[in-house]
């Protein structure tokens, strides 16, 4: 009897939940699929929730807090982004705010972010299908994976550069961005070389074009290792790239080659940027040099190496 | 008699070391892994007087009864400033955690009232209770290791330039309050005494360096930046997409609150009771004495430090050792006197 008086009890206590002052309905709370932010004079908010299709709100402020305030008023609901799938911006000084966002407003770690190079997105701009574009360049590895975890992450390194996934007119790339800055916007060929040194996510075929025609490489499986050694003085940085698949191998190595060495140039030597890890491999491998010297020097006298171990 | 089982007595030490590590606001780096091994290593030799006291028949009970008050108020006072800490340390989980609790007065009250109601039930319900809240903090791990496998990168285990092992293994062995508790519960205890003592370090080693390894290699260049590891973690780890895992974490961090603050009242009360078997409310005096040590240490702004070291010392060795030595001229501080 009293495990049955107990257990009555909890149960009409689990009842009493929606009681509470902070409890929302469901019906009353609006559900972000993608944010759009753009910085003028104020900043100004668009949000796209995750139906119906189309249906979005705009709002600005003089912050963000207050932009957000607008789009409950004006949507009459609460609004929850803690399933946002996109955030999209053209300020990179935005960036600065996201750690506070993600607090604030819980947004999702795994939240894409598109940052709008001199372009904006139109205003029937489906972001749901956005979205899956974007995904679906990094499964097919033609773009480093990142999210919002990820920038801010990369954004606390040591040079506090980070690779963010970009829209331009001609389609998605990638930029550097370091403080409220943006640093450079990557070539093609540097873009798919991140995608090797970095290792998160790789193409699933490799295709170059020879004289004896396009020469195949499909990738079974792959993955990258940095390691690194002081030679001389200069840190040498080794990438060993390990491929199975099938195919010719030797042109995949060579095109694999010539993409790290894109991205090596445009990152690490030209944009003085590091986003492929390469002060966790230096502060693994070569712990004292790391120490000693100053990363930004580390960074102008760093000499890659590459190996190819094809199976 | 209110006697609990060897593995109640670990899980509810386990999880007391749980909210603890849920509460870590140190800096965290490789040398914290090597510092948790050394610091539980320090902990079990710590308890070596104590196991030996309890080998040789020792009583705390018996002890009481023989009218010696300085060592148990002692122990009450000490327990009830780690309920104070523990107060504090959950206000300023909150913040993190984004628990829906308006004021901290509300929280300590709500809370106050649930281990008031657990701790007048007696040790033997508290110890049942324990074992269901391990079955959701184990749950919880599993959610927690879900979410964060793909985020794993062993690359991040590196040495840290700014964190030292021996800093470590003080931070560490500063958060091990709950020797103190242990030795005063070993008291209620059956069976043989060192097997559940074993059981909790190693568990709760084991738990502290998978914490401690997801924080590392998860958290990455953010970890430094992170004020609570722990909640930054539970914020990355979401394993589905579709249902955010934050109130599951919100449960077992109250939940732990509440065992911990139940233990701390229970021990308290019990010694109280042993004191002055004719005291009324003792579990109600406790819990009033810990918001009441809370808000003095919150407007003092103390959550605890290094000369949390000297408390565990002192109630975990020294004192056991001296009992040690004193046992044979005081027989009746044996379990046989009392029967």
């Amino acid at each position: 009897m009293k495990r049955f008086t107990a257990l009555t009890l909890a149960g009409c206590t689990l009842l009493l939940t929606g009681c509470s002052e902070s409890a929302v309905e469901v019906r009353d709370r609006m559900f972000i699929q993608s944010i759009g932010l753009h910085e003028d004079l104020q900043t100004e908010l668009t949000l796209y929730p995750f139906e119906p299709a189309g249906f979005r709100i705009e709002a600005s402020g003089s912050t963000i807090p207050a932009a957000m305030e607008e789009a409950a008023v004006k949507s009459g609901r609460s609004v929850f982004m803690g399933h946002t799938e996109l955030l999209s911006f053209d300020d990179p000084s935005l960036i600065t705010k996201l750690s506070d966002c993600m607090e604030d407003y819980r947004l999702s770690p795994a939240c894409k972010l598109l940052y709008l190079h001199e372009t904006e997105l139109p205003e029937d701009c489906d972001t749901t299908l956005l979205t899956d574009q974007l995904r679906q360049e990094e499964e097919n590895g033609r773009i480093p994976k990142t999210d919002l975890f990820h920038i801010l992450s990369e954004g606390q390194s040591r040079d506090g550069a980070a690779l963010i996934p970009a829209l331009t007119e001609d389609g998605f790339t990638m930029s550097i961005v370091q403080g409220e800055k943006v640093l450079g916007t990557l070539s093609d060929r540097a873009v798919q070389g991140l995608c090797w040194l970095r290792g998160d996510n790789l193409p699933k075929h490799i295709s170059v074009v020879g004289n004896e025609g396009v020469l195949d490489y499909e990738i079974s499986s792959a993955r990258t290792e940095l390691s690194a050694e002081i030679r001389s003085g200069i840190p040498y940085v080794t990438v060993t790239v390990h491929l199975k698949g099938a195919g010719n191998a030797e042109a995949a190595g060579s095109m694999i080659s010539v993409l790290c060495k894109a991205a090596e140039l445009e990152t690490v030597k030209q944009l003085k940027a590091d986003v492929i890890g390469l002060e966790t491999c230096l502060a693994k491998d070569c712990p004292d040099y790391l120490a000693q010297q100053d990363f930004e020097t580390a960074k102008w006298a760093v000499e890659f190496e590459h190996v190819i171990l094809a199976e | 008699m209110n006697r609990i089982s060897s593995g109640q007595l670990t899980v509810a030490l386990l999880l007391s070391n749980a909210f603890m590590l849920m509460c870590l606001s140190r800096p965290i780096g490789m040398e914290s892994m090597a510092g948790a091994v050394l610091a539980f290593v320090l902990q079990a030799i710590l308890c070596i007087p104590m196991l030996l006291l309890y080998r040789d028949g020792f009583s705390l009970p018996a002890y009481c009864d023989q009218k010696h008050f300085l060592i148990p108020i002692l122990l009450i006072l000490y327990f009830i400033i780690r309920g104070g800490i523990s107060f504090l340390l959950l206000w300023n989980g909150s913040e993190n955690l984004s628990l829906p609790f308006a004021q901290p007065l509300i929280t300590a009250g709500m809370i106050g009232l649930v281990c008031l109601y657990t701790a007048s039930l007696g040790l033997k319900t508290f110890a049942r209770a324990s074992t269901v809240v391990f079955g959701f903090l184990v749950f919880s791990l599993g959610i927690l290791l879900l979410g964060a496998w793909t985020r794993i990168d062993f690359r991040l285990l590196y040495p840290s330039q700014d964190i030292t092992v021996f800093r470590s293994t003080l931070d560490i062995l500063s958060m091990g309050d709950t020797l103190p508790a242990l030795f005063v519960l070993l008291s209620f205890t059956n069976g043989k005494k060192p097997a559940p003592t074993l059981r909790f370090l190693v568990l709760s080693l084991i738990l502290w360096e998978i914490i401690l390894f997801l924080c590392i290699t998860v958290l990455g260049n953010l970890l430094p930046t992170a004020e609570y590891p722990f909640f930054l973690l539970t914020s990355v780890s979401q394993p589905l997409s579709t249902q955010r895992a934050d109130a599951f974490y919100l449960i077992v961090f109250v939940l732990l609150c509440v065992i911990r603050l139940t233990l701390l009242t229970v021990l308290s009360a019990h010694l109280l009771g042993m004191l002055f078997p004719k005291l009324r409310f003792r579990s109600v005096l406790s819990l009033a004495g810990m918001i009441g040590a809370a808000t003095v240490l919150g407007v003092l702004g103390y959550t605890g430090g290094l000369y949390c070291i000297l408390g565990i010392v002192l109630f975990a060795c020294l004192l056991p050792l001296i009992f040690l030595m004193q046992l044979k001229k005081h027989p009746e501080w044996k379990e046989e006197t009392t029967s």
